[in-house]
């Protein structure tokens, strides 16, 4: 941020008397006794608090000032004109954002609900329907394909776009009067628009696009019986590795698996979510451990160990019969 | 003897302001995101902060008089705002409105692009739009609780209901929904107690247990204490919430479908002249409306609807809203003032304050009710 502030760049008519700067606190400081600061030729003042200190007026935004905004600047000097100069705030070194998918490579079941785009830097929110296109295999757009719902992790980089769960369900009106979001065994582009900025205001700057592989779609709970998990050494700092048989939701991943008793190390999921794997801080000790698996992990399509997404809550619940995987580490 | 009179009402609305908070936060209160605005008594203000997951209370101070009705509509208040924090109209949402009802004030939620900074304003009988300062007031933040696996990190709404603050929320990563409750009076660092809702779905005909509640009132009736929720798709459901137990699964009962297609954005209440009361649905259309000049759009539902007990008027049997006609069945109407209002909130009995989009213009402005 103080790079911003050192780079704040000054635009001063010649026939200017008055000067006026950005102070280290982010504050406009001018000298004069009153001062009015606009976005460009708007006619309507920022919001903000004006102090006198000595011979000069020192103006307060009531939020910090934007990056590549220019500011115009009224400034009553002590014989009570007013003159006027512009500001622009010009960030130096810009970064410029970029965005990956997950999971990659993007192969979807048919009734596939969510999807996570992570981008390298925090991006502007409210926007993503008009940033973000799906494409059917013709090229066609799949109109209303996203839930409207805005969900973004806690530092700003990653967003879950939901497919839209109205078209993606069996028998909900949406589904029947417009159809699903993915058709069966066709590939489909997501385009996301080169204009989508980051908070830091610098877009994108070219188009992003990714291959989305439906296949059939999937009414099956993730099952745990189905995995694969390979132990690693005693004495080593290898690998705990499961691998799935269906990609799985690659956010929850991260927290859905946990060793008991606990072990402190890293967790790494695959870009694919097809596989999990556990590195440990220290060697691993001889002996049986346990693998507890969060019931609530979801496989692509929104479905769980406690049941499928789409249940008939009349009928018997048909659910993963185990939580938890053994494994054992040998010498 | 006025100057003692208000001595009075001061003291007297500090100390029933103190009991809505306990030991708050003196000054120093960053709003980081903001989702919903409500208001309990009293100027107590509820910020659902869904960066942080939680909900923020705050005295504005604001305790009335009831004398801050706007005068005449406001036009082109999105340009002012924008002016206000130094961009482009197009660079702002305003995300929420709600009216404070013990001065008739309205307050904003405006979110800012492309840095995504948050600020609340309000605006009173003289149109005027004035930044909400938050340095020198008092209040808490109470953090709501996360699923094993994934943190809330949506909160739909939030509201004030006599001994407690409700809100609803969905997970980032599993498809979910909550509905907490945080005791009053209302303690920064307090745990909530939380609990999933289990709704028939008139529309195809089943239960769900994952749709997430887009917008509620607290309601009170003979039969109890309730949250009436709005889902997309549209049912309206109610779950009785007297002596529910943290982690509890509530099973809600389906009232209304107001037809597929629609996204609930806002819920209230009010009595007519006649002393009939009404819930008013306010809602988004993903497609063109069939009876209004825009996809927003309200309709309003008898609570004698709310209020049914029997199976056969009930989940299954719910009520339908005739999609074909602009009224019917019997008490469920379209709100022809609505069309159009992206924000709105009950003002009083016989007005709405609703915030309009005529083109890419945001306009505000009272309205009536009908």
């Amino acid at each position: 941020m103080k790079r911003w502030l050192t780079a704040f760049s000054l635009w001063v008519s010649i026939a200017c008397a008055v000067e006026v700067r950005m102070n280290d606190l982010r504050q406009i400081e001018a000298r004069g006794s009153d001062v009015r600061v606009f976005r460009g030729d708007a006619t309507e003042p920022l919001f903000g608090s004006m102090v006198k200190k000595g011979d000069c007026v020192l103006f307060n935004a009531v939020l910090p000032l934007v990056p590549w905004e220019t500011y115009r600047v009224e400034v009553k000097s002590s014989d009570g004109n007013w003159s006027e100069k512009r500001l622009k705030f010009k960030p130096t070194a810009p970064v410029v954002p970029a965005v990956a998918i997950a999971p990659s490579p993007t192969v979807l079941p048919a009734n596939a609900l969510k999807l996570y785009l992570h981008f390298s830097q925090p991006m502007e929110q409210g926007v993503f329907l008009e940033r973000i296109t799906l494409q059917c295999q013709d090229g066609s757009i799949v109109h209303g394909a996203f839930r409207e719902t805005e969900l973004w992790s806690p530092d700003g980089k990653r967003l879950t776009l939901w497919l839209h769960p109205g078209r993606q369900k069996t028998g909900v009106n949406l589904n029947t009067d417009e159809g699903p979001v993915l058709q069966e065994s066709q590939q489909h582009r997501l385009r996301i628009a080169a204009n989508w900025r980051s908070t830091a205001g610098v877009a994108l700057g070219k188009e992003t696009v990714f291959m989305l592989a439906a296949g059939g779609v999937d009414h099956t709970y993730p099952d745990p019986q189905r995995w694969q998990i390979t132990a690693p050494k005693a004495g080593t700092r290898d690998p705990l590795v499961v691998r799935f048989d269906e990609p799985l939701d690659p956010a929850m991943l991260v927290s859905a698996l946990k060793l008991k008793p606990e072990v402190a190390g890293a967790v790494t999921v695959s870009p694919d979510a097809r596989s999990w794997s556990f590195t440990p801080a220290a060697e691993w000790k001889q002996g049986a451990g346990v693998l507890e698996i969060d019931p609530l992990l979801e496989d692509l399509a929104g479905n769980n160990l406690l049941g499928p997404f789409e249940v008939d809550r009349d009928a018997p619940v048909k659910a993963a019969k185990a939580t938890t995987m053994g494994f054992e580490v040998r010498g | 003897m006025k100057a003692l009179c208000l001595f009075f009402l001061i003291v007297t609305a500090f100390v029933a302001s103190a009991a809505l908070l306990e030991s708050p936060q003196q000054g120093g209160l960053q709003i980081q995101s903001l989702s919903s605005l409500s208001f309990g008594p009293e100027g107590l203000l509820l910020v659902a902060e869904p960066a942080s997951a939680s909900v923020v209370a705050v005295q504005t101070g604001d305790t009335g008089p009831k004398n801050e009705r706007l005068a005449k509509p406001v036009a082109d208040i999105g340009g002012q705002i924008a002016a206000g924090l130094g961009v482009k109209k197009e660079d702002i949402t305003v995300r929420d409105l709600a009216v404070n009802p013990a001065s008739g004030r309205i307050y904003l939620g405006v979110q800012r692009r492309p840095d995504n900074a948050v600020l609340i304003v309000s605006v009173g009988a003289d149109g005027k739009v004035v930044p909400l300062n938050l340095g020198p007031l008092s209040w808490v933040r109470i953090t709501l609780p996360g699923g094993t696996a994934s943190k809330v990190t949506n909160i739909t709404d939030v509201a004030f209901d006599k001994d407690r603050v409700f809100a609803t929320g969905t997970c980032n990563e599993e498809f979910a929904s909550r509905i907490f409750t945080i005791p009053v009076p209302l303690k920064n660092g307090a745990t909530a107690s939380v609990f999933s809702a289990e709704t028939y779905h008139v529309a195809h005909r089943k239960w769900e247990t994952k749709a997430p509640i887009q917008s509620f009132i607290p309601h009170q009736s003979k039969e109890g204490t309730f949250v009436v929720g709005a889902f997309a798709c549209t049912p309206v459901a109610k779950f009785k919430v007297d002596d529910i137990q943290s982690g509890a699964q509530v099973k809600g009962v389906s009232m209304v479908e107001l037809g597929s297609g629609n996204r609930p954005l806002d819920l209230f209440s009010y009595s007519d002249k006649s002393g009939k009361e009404w819930l008013v649905v306010h809602t988004q259309r993903f497609k063109q409306n069939a009876f209004g000049p825009s996809k927003m759009w309200g309709a309003r539902i008898s609570m004698d609807y709310l209020d049914a007990k029997a199976p056969e008027k009930t989940n299954e049997n719910a009520a339908r809203r005739d999609e074909k006609e602009p009224k019917g069945p019997e008490g469920i109407e379209i709100v022809d003032a609505l069309f159009g209002a992206v924000q709105v909130d009950k003002l009083s009995d016989t007005e709405a304050v609703v915030l309009r989009d005529t083109d890419g213009t945001l306009s505000l402005e009272v309205a009536a009710l009908p």
